[in-house]
């Protein structure tokens, strides 16, 4: 048994400290190196699963460029499928959150099942980044510091196209929506501005969802004179009504000037030629001339082939969204305030332009543009014919 | 307004066609195997598929109208040997059986033909619209209209005239009878069911450029088809007949007057049927 | 003149390993108060549509009446509850009319449904099921349409909820097994087996059936005002025909004759769909497999399997 050399206690006390040291550090780096939780939902199966294909494809798209990193950790998609059926989407939120223990919540197809989700989520303080459900309601009188929509809103898509159409096209217009909230919100927004800027609304029908024929409404169009149309379908409904209005010849005599949904690339495709000309009014056109949507058109023809669409790109910047914010508070999602700061202030260059989030209500504020449907680059796509302005959703 | 009133006639007897060719094929099958197919919907969505796929590859509408229905009636018959066949009598396990299968072929055409929707051109013969004077009126709805009216006609000849035509018709008014005359009512069952099929398949053609193609559209088609077959009555052709024409009619002329309560009132109108006259308007009791 | 107790309480006549089984069924409801959150979650919802199931095995197994329009009184039984909530009525009156207002249905509905047999009960029952979801559908102002009701206002605690939801499944289970104990039931039953027979004995089926199906209804209604209070949101999506397909096939993978069955049926189901719903977007392709196969293979249901393997023989309701 020697004395204890001071050398040795000089050690020993480094080497306690810097285990310590280490020990700390290095449970830092674990809590980093643990991956970033994104659950993510949308309808895979059912009437909405080629939208959420679509999104999906854009956030994997944004992912890739990003090397499935954020705030020096590794991003993980956890993909549930909400069916079309709002019980079912609040079910797989709640899997989520409890049993896989998700930091971030995304997707969200249908308004519906953003509703469903909306106490649950604002009461367990998940955030959630919506991408796609437009309803008015969701960033307005159901708002939650929790809940962010990074898509549009059904308001801030239409409102602008009413006044373009009365100055642009003509001031008696016929309004076709389908028989569902997005329909009606759709069209309320659009005869707010046109009615303002002197138009006429010489009728307004609802068709319910899935119709199989048009050609009761096309008949009713025709015999009503309309100097416009304006149509808010989408899926099934809106290629049905396209072919026919084509097929009875109304395209020759009035003109279409419908909602970003109806003239799609994902329903163009089987719309085919009938759509050429038809005018819409979207977040998004396939012309845009910035270098985001040039980087974007190319990443996904080169991954998936064909033509890009406004879903994918609503996936691709609701990531880049995510992203942002991740790598704003370093990586630490635990830290709920600042993380939603950090989102609240979010600017980013999407394919769409410039897009911000709206502190104030949570939702994205973007340009609207007026687009027609035509041939570029040998596809059949949307060009751009007027940018409508920066469009802020009120929120009441 | 009666050129509206026209075009509307029009679109609403091509669509009322449609739903004969579907009830037909269900109306037989029920009437002979005693079955409620509510497969019936996917048989013809994988009729619409497929034609489709075979438009595509042999560069022919007409040669797929030929071999769709073939194609989809031999499955009918597969599924009524091996499946459907141990089950005989017992009409709710039947009915349960149909609706798996119906579940399993809607996912299966999802998986190879995907979500996206799909629009069939009508054969360049058929496209582009025809101009009577002050109408105007497409084509194919036209064609559509004439298929389901010779098909209508050229079933009647062969339920009349035929053996097998006969057979159907007596196992259908009373299998026990037929049985003890010498039809053997398990293969008339399978010949029917395969007939009902390929009718399904045959309305999936023709329809697909119709109205367009997408996952769902099975569900929609079944329960179209079970309307018509319930106001119409089951057993006789002529049931299916008249009744997809009133659906027809009450469909195309309730979303032209009345848009807000058209669903409402499809549904009103099969309730009172059934409650006024629980075979059909023109079915046979007891069936 | 002893009264129903002995009746509902006979167990000398239930083989033990069959009573073990059921016990377990129960008892594996209420497992998941132990774990809480999402299995927790899943249970509530299992038992609930359990509830609806048995209604449904009731109605089908015993009374061979088959009805594909239950989710009209799961509907309104949910809106009941939903639209109580928002007028600012008490929880327990909500709770309340909810098998008032879908018996309410039943009895309306049954008048014409009755009329007829067989096949055509099938599709009227249909008929009256998607009447109700059109209606819901675009009564916008009452109903929200398909943005759905949100009940955010109300916070029930979720174990409560789920004890009551299981108490209600075994009431239920007592209640209608006492039903077909009675001289009612006997008759319920033989109106099954030959509606004939019946007739010619003098039995006035159309009102056995009515009853029936109204009792059926009003629990299913109590069902679906369960349902409103455990997801907070009722949506038309809940009335629409597909969620009557999918109480049938519960009936059926579970076993239509004995209630009990009805209630495994739920359990199964509910489990499963959830389980390979997350795995894949092609969940209708097993579901529809598996209802293919228990029709082929386990005709009567899953459940009369088990309780023979355990029961040895015989298993009533």
């Amino acid at each position: 048994m020697g004395r204890i050399n001071r050398r040795q206690v000089v050690k020993a006390g480094l080497g306690v400290i810097g285990l310590a040291a280490s020990s700390k550090f290095s449970f830092a780096v674990a809590q980093r190196e643990e991956p970033l939780r994104i659950g993510v939902v949308l309808s895979y199966s059912g009437p909405y699963a080629r939208l959420g294909q679509e999104i999906t494809r854009g956030m994997e798209l944004y992912l890739e460029r990003v090397n499935l990193q954020a705030g020096g950790r590794r991003i993980q998609l956890l993909k549930e499928d909400e069916e079309a059926d709002p019980a079912v989407a609040l079910r797989k939120v709640r899997k989520l959150v409890e049993q896989d223990r998700v930091d971030l919540l995304a997707g969200i197809i249908l308004s519906s099942s953003a509703y469903a989700i909306r106490d649950y989520v604002h009461e367990k303080q998940i955030p959630l980044i919506i991408a796609n459900a437009a309803a008015n309601g969701i960033t307005r009188e159901r708002r939650s510091p929790y809940i962010f929509r990074t898509s549009i809103s059904a308001w801030q898509q239409h409102y602008p196209m009413g006044a373009w159409v009365a100055k642009n096209i003509g001031k008696k217009v016929f309004l076709l929506a389908l028989d569902y909230a997005f329909g009606k919100e759709a069209t309320a927004a659009f005869k707010e501005s046109f009615l303002q800027a002197g138009g006429e609304v010489v009728a307004e029908v609802y068709s319910p969802l899935g119709s199989t024929d048009y050609s009761a409404v096309i008949s009713r169009i025709a015999a009503a004179r309309p100097e416009g149309v304006h149509a808010v379908l989408s899926g099934s409904d809106a290629v049905i009504f396209m072919r026919q209005f084509t097929q009875f010849g109304l395209n020759r005599t009035v003109q279409l000037a419908v909602s970003g949904e109806v003239t799609d690339e994902n329903v163009l495709e089987a719309i085919g030629e009938a759509a050429l000309g038809a005018k819409s009014g979207d977040h998004w056109v396939y012309t845009l001339n910035n270098t985001a949507n040039k980087e974007f058109k190319q990443a996904y023809r080169k991954k998936y082939g064909g033509v890009p669409n406004h879903f994918a790109v609503r996936g691709y910047d609701a990531m880049q969204f995510i992203v942002n914010a991740v790598q704003d508070v370093q990586g630490d999602v635990s830290n709920k305030r600042k993380l939603l700061e950090a989102f609240k202030s979010a600017k980013i260059i999407s394919p769409r332009g410039f897009v911000q989030m709206d502190p104030e209500t949570n939702n994205a504020t973007q340009h609207v543009y007026a687009r027609e449907v035509a041939r570029v680059d040998g596809l059949l796509t949307n060009k751009l014919i007027a940018d409508l302005g920066i469009i802020r959703d009120p929120g009441k | 307004m009666a050129l509206l009133l026209l075009t509307q006639l029009l679109n609403s007897l091509a669509f009322g066609m449609l739903l004969f060719l579907l009830a037909l094929g269900l109306s037989l099958i029920f009437g002979v195997a005693r079955v409620v197919n509510l497969a019936h919907g996917a048989f013809y969505l994988l009729g619409a598929y497929l034609g489709l796929a075979l438009t595509q590859a042999l560069g022919s509408f007409w040669v797929s109208l030929l071999l769709v229905p073939l194609l989809v009636g031999l499955l009918g018959v597969s599924v009524e040997r091996l499946l459907l066949r141990g089950l005989h009598g017992r009409e709710l396990e039947q009915v349960l059986l149909t609706i798996g299968l119906g579940f399993v072929l809607a996912d299966l055409l999802r998986a190879w033909f995907g979500a996206s929707i799909r629009s069939v051109p009508p054969p360049a013969e058929l496209s582009g619209p025809l101009i009577l004077g002050p109408l105007i009126y497409p084509k194919y709805p036209l064609f559509v209209l004439a298929t389901g009216l010779l098909l209508f006609l050229l079933v009647r000849l062969i339920l009349a005239r035929t053996p097998f035509g006969i057979q159907v018709r007596a196992v259908t008014t009373d299998p026990a009878m037929a049985s003890s005359l010498g039809i053997r009512p398990t293969r008339v069952s399978l010949a029917t069911f395969g007939l009902g099929s390929a009718l399904a398949g045959l309305g999936g053609v023709v329809g697909a450029p119709l109205i367009a193609l997408a996952p769902g559209l099975d569900a929609q088609m079944t329960l179209f088809a079970l309307i018509v077959v319930v106001v119409g009555g089951l057993g006789r052709i002529e049931g299916s007949f008249f009744g997809a024409l009133l659906v027809g009619l009450v469909d195309g002329f309730g979303r032209l007057f009345f848009p807000q309560v058209a669903m409402f009132l499809i549904f009103a109108l099969m309730a009172l049927v059934l409650a006024l006259r629980p075979e059909g308007l023109l079915g046979r009791r007891g069936t | 003149m002893m009264g129903w107790l002995p009746q509902v309480v006979r167990l000398r006549k239930i083989h033990p390993g069959v009573l073990v089984l059921r016990a377990s069924l129960i008892g594996f409801l209420l497992l998941p108060l132990a774990f809480k959150g999402y299995f927790l979650y899943l249970a509530t919802e299992a038992a609930l549509l359990g509830l609806a199931a048995v209604a449904l095995s009731f109605l089908l197994g015993h009374g061979g009446i088959p009805s594909l329009g239950q989710a009209a009184f799961l509907g309104l039984g949910g809106y009941a509850v939903g639209l109580a909530i928002r007028e600012g009525l008490p929880l327990g009156l909500g709770l309340f009319l909810a098998p008032v207002v879908a018996g309410a249905y039943g009895i309306l509905s049954g008048l014409f449904v009755f009329r007829t047999q067989g096949i055509f009960v099938l599709m009227l029952t249909l008929a009256f099921g998607q009447m109700v979801y059109s209606a819901a559908y675009k009564w916008t102002s009452l109903t929200g349409g398909d943005d759905g009701l949100s009940l955010s206002q109300l916070s029930v605690n979720p174990v409560f909820l789920h004890v009551g939801a299981v108490s209600a499944l075994a009431v239920a289970i007592l209640i209608l097994r006492h039903l077909l104990r009675t001289p009612y039931g006997k008759t319920f039953e033989a109106i099954r087996q030959s509606e004939e027979k019946a007739r010619s004995l003098g039995t006035a089926a159309f009102w056995h059936k009515l009853l029936a199906y109204t009792v059926a209804a009003a629990l299913t209604g109590l069902a679906g005002g369960g349902l409103a209070l455990h997801r907070t949101f009722v949506s038309p999506h809940d009335l629409f025909w597909l969620t009557s397909a999918v109480l049938m096939v519960m009936v059926l993978l579970g076993g239509s004759r004995g209630l009990w069955g009805g209630a495994f049926g739920a359990i199964l189901y509910t489990f499963i769909q959830a389980w390979v719903s997350s795995f894949t977007e092609l969940w209708g392709l097993f579901v529809g497999l598996l209802l293919i196969f228990t029709v082929l293979f386990a005709r009567e249901g899953l459940w009369p399997i088990l309780e023979r393997r355990l029961g040895g023989g015989n298993a009533g309701p």
